[in-house]
């Protein structure tokens, strides 16, 4: 082939710009090619045929037949409909936009971010916000055991899932935006009491597309029985190997997060543990002096397992630490006199957000959000977010929150087990419902809670 | 003679190592039939063996094989009724072959030369030029095409706030 012309270079570049479908997951068959191979070898390639008495003989009769046949023949093919060569554009089937259920809806920007179907296992990619969506891909899991969905950019992510029966743990995983996805299944020795692998009990934590870790839990270890098992993985979840478990070194079930260098930490309770080499070793992370020490969440940190952040409860205030070493060292920031649950969200070095939620809603809870733009120097109370839904029925609760830029965030809140989505457009101040939603045939639409809606 | 066949299996190994996937994936976009397609992609491969066997010392090109694909899937589709939408709905989600949406919605948008020249350009990295010389068309003729594929495919991305259809092509 030739070189490419300026102009092709062009074009080039207009396409890549444009969000191009993958191509056709097709190949060749050899399986075929050889069995047709067998079968004309011999007869096509073993030379040009020499024809005997009797092959003259089949030949004049050939020749007779189709001297015979061919007037025939032309006359039905004339009668015969035309097919068009090269047929016109077939005209698309739109449908109207219908409302969807998500599991999770990770937006990674104000525009751009992935939604997996609560009811089959549908991917979709944001159009244009959280609000239009349309089916990119689907996951090769059903999602009838426990699933932690670990989204890390616009083009990877995992969906980690347990069964039992046997005692299994799959990794989906993606690097191509939702379309793809590969599947990779390891068996967990049944070696817990029950057999089986405690329902709930599965975290996971991705330092980045390569490096990651799945937290099983089995129970409390008992004699001839270990509870917690950390496997971890440093080739994108294509295989796994177990670093840690309970009853030897590792302090037990958690939630988990990973850092540069091998670093894992991991949340018991409100006590922080970290490893330095991969679970190998355990030591307990102390912020402050004294037992009324608590820490609030498992370390966030960026994508390079560099620049982190943690709140923890120092008697009556909240200190958020932050650390530029993957967690080797801790600088404190100005605390903060409050009593609530809180939250951390760490968008960057400088932008912070503590919102005060609770897991177990009460009428008594207060909601309110504190933010930082300068990393914590200084904390502004942005008072009670408006427009989120009041923690006043036991039905409902938050779930999560997460902003992508110091303006942009989304929330995700539950009702009657279903979710419920909002965006903000003022740093958290005031929150609008949002409403996902895709082009969908009547066809397509389950029922969810008494609700018709998308997969 | 068993030397000779060794030798034929080999030269056959290297053209199908590395045109095998990429004409079936040719053939499909013309005929958008997987099974069709890979009917196509046997049927040209078939004729290079038996054109290589019948003229050794000839080179043969890639675009040979090419040209040979196409006019056996334009055969095909001769023979075989043009495929309605509903045909790319047999590869569903769960099915044995997967195809990604958007590739399902470019087959069923665009018309059969502009996905050949999509596919050739984008995917096979074709110059403009080579496209034009094998369609035996101008290069402005294929630019054409392709800017209109693209506009096609950008409206397919685009959302539509009021619930609209999508703007015709």
């Amino acid at each position: 082939m030739g070189t490419n012309s300026p102009k092709d270079n062009e074009l080039r570049q207009d396409f890549e710009n444009l969000e191009m479908p993958s191509d056709a997951n097709l190949y060749f068959d050899r399986t075929r090619w050889n069995q047709i191979t067998q079968h004309q070898r011999r007869s096509l390639l073993a030379g040009p045929h020499k024809l005997g008495r009797y092959g003259f003989l089949g030949a004049a009769a050939i020749l007779a037949a189709s001297l015979i046949g061919t007037p025939v023949a032309l006359k039905s093919l004339s009668q015969a409909p035309v097919t068009p060569t090269h047929p016109k554009s077939i005209p698309s089937r739109i449908y109207p936009w219908r409302r969807l259920g998500f599991v999770d809806m990770h937006m990674i920007s104000p525009t751009a971010g992935w939604g997996f179907a609560s009811s089959g296992t549908t991917v979709y990619r944001s159009l244009n916000g959280p609000g239009y969506w349309k089916a990119i891909g689907a996951t090769g899991l059903s999602k009838t055991g426990d699933i932690v969905i670990s989204v890390l950019n616009l083009r990877d992510a995992f969906y980690v899932s347990i069964h039992n029966f046997p005692s299994a743990v799959t990794v989906d995983r993606t690097t191509d935006g939702g379309r793809r996805w590969s599947h990779t299944t390891f068996r967990v020795p049944e070696y817990f009491g029950t057999k089986k692998l405690f329902s709930g009990a599965l975290a996971t934590a991705w330092l980045n597309p390569s490096i990651g870790a799945v937290l099983l839990d089995g129970g409390p270890p008992r004699p001839g029985i270990t509870g917690a098992r950390l496997y971890m993985s440093n080739n994108g979840g294509k295989s796994w190997a177990l670093r840690a478990q309970a009853g030897k070194t590792l302090p037990g079930y958690g939630l988990l997060s990973l850092s540069q260098g091998h670093q894992v930490w991991l949340l018991i309770g409100s006590t922080l543990w970290h490893s330095v080499n991969a679970g190998s070793n355990w030591h307990r992370e102390r912020f402050g002096q004294g037992a009324a020490v608590s820490t609030l969440g498992v370390p966030e940190f960026n994508a390079g397992g560099t620049h982190g952040a943690v709140a923890v409860r120092v008697g009556t205030k909240i200190i958020v630490y932050t650390t530029r070493n993957g967690g080797l060292s801790w600088q404190p920031t100005t605390p903060i006199a409050t009593s609530s649950p809180l939250t951390l969200f760490r968008l960057n070095q400088k932008d912070l957000w503590l919102w005060a939620v609770s897991y177990a809603p009460s009428s008594h809870s207060k909601e309110v959000i504190w933010s930082s733009i300068n990393g914590g120097q200084s904390w502004h109370n942005q008072g009670v977010p408006r427009g989120v839904p009041a923690h006043n029925t036991a039905s409902q609760g938050f779930g999560s929150y997460r902003f992508v830029s110091p303006q942009i965030g989304f929330s995700t809140w539950y009702l009657n087990g279903q979710a419920s989505y909002y965006e903000s457009q003022d740093g958290g101040k005031v929150w609008t419902p949002v409403i996902p939603k895709a082009r969908l045939s009547k066809t397509q639409l389950v029922m969810v809670n008494g609700i018709l809606m998308g997969p | 003679m068993q030397d000779s066949e060794d030798c034929q299996d080999l030269w056959m190994e290297h053209w199908m190592n590395l045109y095998g996937d990429r004409l079936v994936r040719y053939a499909f976009v013309i005929t958008r039939d997987p099974e069709l397609a890979q009917d196509v992609a046997q049927e040209s491969f078939l004729k290079l063996m038996l054109f290589h066997r019948r003229r050794p010392a000839e080179t043969v090109s890639p675009a040979w094989l090419f040209k040979v694909a196409r006019n056996q899937a334009f055969d095909m589709l001769k023979q075989n009724p043009v495929p309605d939408p509903s045909t790319l709905a047999r590869f569903r989600d769960d099915g044995p072959i997967w195809l990604p949406i958007l590739l399902r919605q470019m087959l069923s948008e665009l018309s059969v030369l502009d996905r050949e020249c999509l596919w050739l350009f984008y995917y096979a990295d074709w110059p403009t030029k080579d496209i034009a010389h094998y369609l035996k068309v101008s290069p402005g003729a294929v630019r054409g095409r392709l800017l209109r594929a693209r506009r096609r495919l950008q409206q397919l991305w685009e959302v539509d706030q009021d619930g609209h259809e999508f703007p015709k092509g």
